[in-house]
């Protein structure tokens, strides 16, 4: 559906913009066929505000309110639209033991949601299952609406997956990692070519942009990482641990980028074990104990659910306390 | 820059990776480079000198061929593809259990067929060239004693390192359906192993039992094989017609060789993904070792050592299937002198 709606902003410095898609409850804004900003509209496009724009340029964009045909278009498309970004039901997967047992899990658009769990609690597993990387014994997985097992490539295409050690070619360069992510998935080249750059200068690996990724350090092969996850402008990101080795400066600057993905209309689901993080940037918060959710919320619902402390981190270790009793009672 | 996902785009990608790492071997360190060019003319001059001193007494190479030639040549070159077998089992079997960047590619909404196509067929080029670089010297003494006809035994080890890797898929892929891919990385190494080893020792035992030597040569030239075997017209000696310079034999064992090994990609390249998977799903899987004593115990360094390296054989099926093959090589020796000693 497209309104070619043209929206007025002060500071770019790319010149116009212009709101080119309403539907599907996404809004996005595109420059030159690249799509820079998507915002999923719950109010049917009726107030826009001002926003910042994703990753091209960091200014401000102010638009006007949609009114007559493209509002219209928006609540249209909104009735079909899922609201859910990921939704899991029933998934279950057994190596030896049950890794993952019957697990339900909703993820909503636009929604920043953590895994917590300990180690082997099967965070990695449901990724792996979502991202189409390991088979599931049964249940069943949508993203945005897309049956993921019925549909691996639809699903695909609108994802992406960080593991927590990613792996970049140590004989090809940022740049041209990429540009083979971008090929991956099918990516137009001259699109793939802002978006590279664009990327490349936000996550400060300018000067690295030519060098051979086997010259680089953790941190920057992990952000490296990062900006192939972004580059196809995923609606939906998978990461798992992504913190792991980054250093403070490195650290910050991912969170930011997963914030600003997610104020630009992307969901993210992310496994941590740092609770920190968690707390801070996490909408709603799930905690995992031997492939089971024991608990889904945000913090007060968190705290609510448990009846425990205040710290997420006292919450967790109630919550964990309590699966490990159940698992020993069942066993 | 090419269609992203393309059966072309692959391999670039994947000869690009290739080249660099080939480069990089290549450029590390100046006196390590002039060291390894060294090294590989002193190799390549060694084996051309083995390969002289082999082939120098033999009988008129130029003259046209007989059964008994056919029969040699025919028997070189199965002991050469048994063992290329081996190796295309152990590439295989690391395409399929190696995780390297498939977790990216297979994250992507590419059609992964067109991948492992392009990998399937690069097995098939490192092993060819691997293959050609050791027998280039044969080759190379048979062209100068025999004429250039012989040139066309390249063109035969490509087609025969099609073939094995044509074969290696099935028979790995047949592993996977039978035993499961859990036991499958263990199953084919051993294969493996005892594929490359097979022909060389089987022949080294009969002629042992026959003729009471280890002799390949004296087994294959015997009058009783030689009885056995079909008339040289037969198609069982088209490869060995095709190395002697048999343009239409050569022609057809090359086209028969592709088109195996092209059937295999087709037929094969597309589950394979899903081989992968269940392979990723086994190896993510802790292996539980069961309980045999009930602590530590007092014990010397050489005894501790001992045990471990035997632990980590026991656990290591690459590791098992390189000693068992060195164990198979040592039969034919331990044979003959169990016989000369009855």
């Amino acid at each position: 559906m497209i309104c070619a709606k043209s929206c007025t902003h002060a500071q770019s410095p790319r010149g116009r913009r212009h709101l080119i898609e309403v539907g599907a409850g996404e809004l996005a804004w595109r420059y030159e066929g690249a799509t820079l900003a998507r915002d999923h509209d719950d109010d049917g496009g009726a107030n826009y505000r001002e926003r910042k724009c994703s990753f091209r340029c960091r200014c401000y964009i102010r638009h006007r309110p949609i009114s007559g045909f493209a509002r219209f278009c928006s609540q249209a498309m909104n009735q079909a639209v899922p609201s859910l970004a990921l939704e899991i039901r029933g998934l279950a997967k057994s190596f030896e033991q049950p890794a993952v047992d019957g697990l339900d899990l909703r993820v909503r658009t636009g929604e920043f949601y953590t895994l917590l769990g300990p180690n082997g609690a099967g965070k990695t597993t449901t990724l792996r299952m979502v991202t189409g990387l390991l088979k599931p014994d049964r249940g069943s997985i949508a993203v945005f609406g897309i049956d993921a097992l019925a549909d691996p490539a639809g699903a695909k295409q609108i994802m992406a997956w960080l593991s927590d050690e990613p792996m970049i070619y140590d004989k090809l360069t940022p740049m041209e990692y990429l540009h083979f992510v971008a090929g991956l998935w099918a990516v137009e080249t001259n699109v793939a070519e802002v978006r590279a750059h664009d990327l490349i200068r936000w996550l400060g690996l300018e000067t690295h942009a030519h060098d051979r990724c086997e010259g680089l350090s953790r941190g920057m092969r992990q952000k490296v990482a990062l900006a192939g996850a972004l580059v196809h402008e995923p609606r939906l990101i998978i990461l798992d641990e992504p913190f792991t080795g980054l250093d403070a400066g490195s650290a910050r600057l991912v969170k930011s980028v997963l914030r600003e993905r997610v104020r630009a209309g992307c969901s993210v689901v992310m496994t941590t074990h740092i609770l920190d993080v968690a707390e801070r940037m996490a909408d709603r918060i799930a905690v995992m104990v031997a492939g089971r959710l024991l608990a889904e919320g945000n913090m007060d619902e968190l705290r609510r659910q448990t009846g425990a402390g205040d710290s997420l981190e006292d919450i967790f270790l109630a919550l964990v306390e309590t699966g490990a009793a159940d698992r020993t009672v069942a066993a | 820059m090419r269609r992203g996902g393309t059966i072309f785009w692959f391999a670039h990608h994947e000869w690009r990776l290739a080249w660099r790492d080939w480069l990089w071997l290549m450029s590390r360190r100046r006196r390590s480079r002039r060291r390894l060019a060294l090294g590989l003319i002193a190799i390549a001059l060694f084996l051309h000198g083995f390969a002289y001193l082999a082939l120098y007494q033999s009988a008129d190479l130029s003259r046209p061929p007989d059964k008994r030639m056919l029969l040699m040549l025919s028997g070189a070159l199965a002991l050469y593809g048994s063992l290329m077998l081996s190796q295309a089992m152990e590439a295989v079997t690391r395409a399929f259990y190696g995780r390297g960047d498939l977790d990216l590619i297979l994250s992507s909404p590419v059609a992964t067929w067109r991948l492992f196509a392009v990998r399937i067929v690069a097995i098939a080029a490192t092993i060819a060239v691997m293959s050609l670089a050791l027998a280039a010297p044969f080759i190379n003494i048979l062209t100068w004693f025999g004429g250039l006809r012989w040139l066309a035994a390249y063109g035969v080890i490509v087609a025969l390192a099609m073939v094995a890797v044509a074969v290696a898929v099935v028979l790995t892929v047949g592993l996977f359906r039978t035993i499961g891919p859990k036991h499958t990385r263990l199953g084919a190494q051993i294969a493996a192993a005892v594929i490359g080893a097979s022909f060389v020792i089987g022949v080294q035992l009969a002629a042992i039992l026959s003729y009471g030597t280890p002799s390949r040569v004296v087994f294959l030239q015997s009058e009783a094989v030689i009885r056995f075997t079909p008339d040289s017209g037969s198609v069982l000696w088209l490869p060995a017609r095709a190395i002697l310079g048999d343009l239409l034999a050569l022609l057809l064992v090359f086209s028969i060789s592709a088109i195996l090994l092209a059937a295999t990609i087709c037929v094969f390249a597309p589950r394979t993904g899903q081989l992968v998977l269940a392979a990723a799903g086994v190896s993510r899987n802790p292996i539980r070792q069961r309980l045999r004593s009930s602590g530590f115990r007092e014990t010397w360094p050489t005894r501790a050592l001992r045990h471990k390296e035997w632990h980590l054989l026991r656990r290591d099926p690459w590791l098992m299937s390189q000693s068992m093959m060195q164990l198979l090589y040592l039969l034919p020796p331990a044979f003959l002198l169990w016989r000369d000693f009855l």
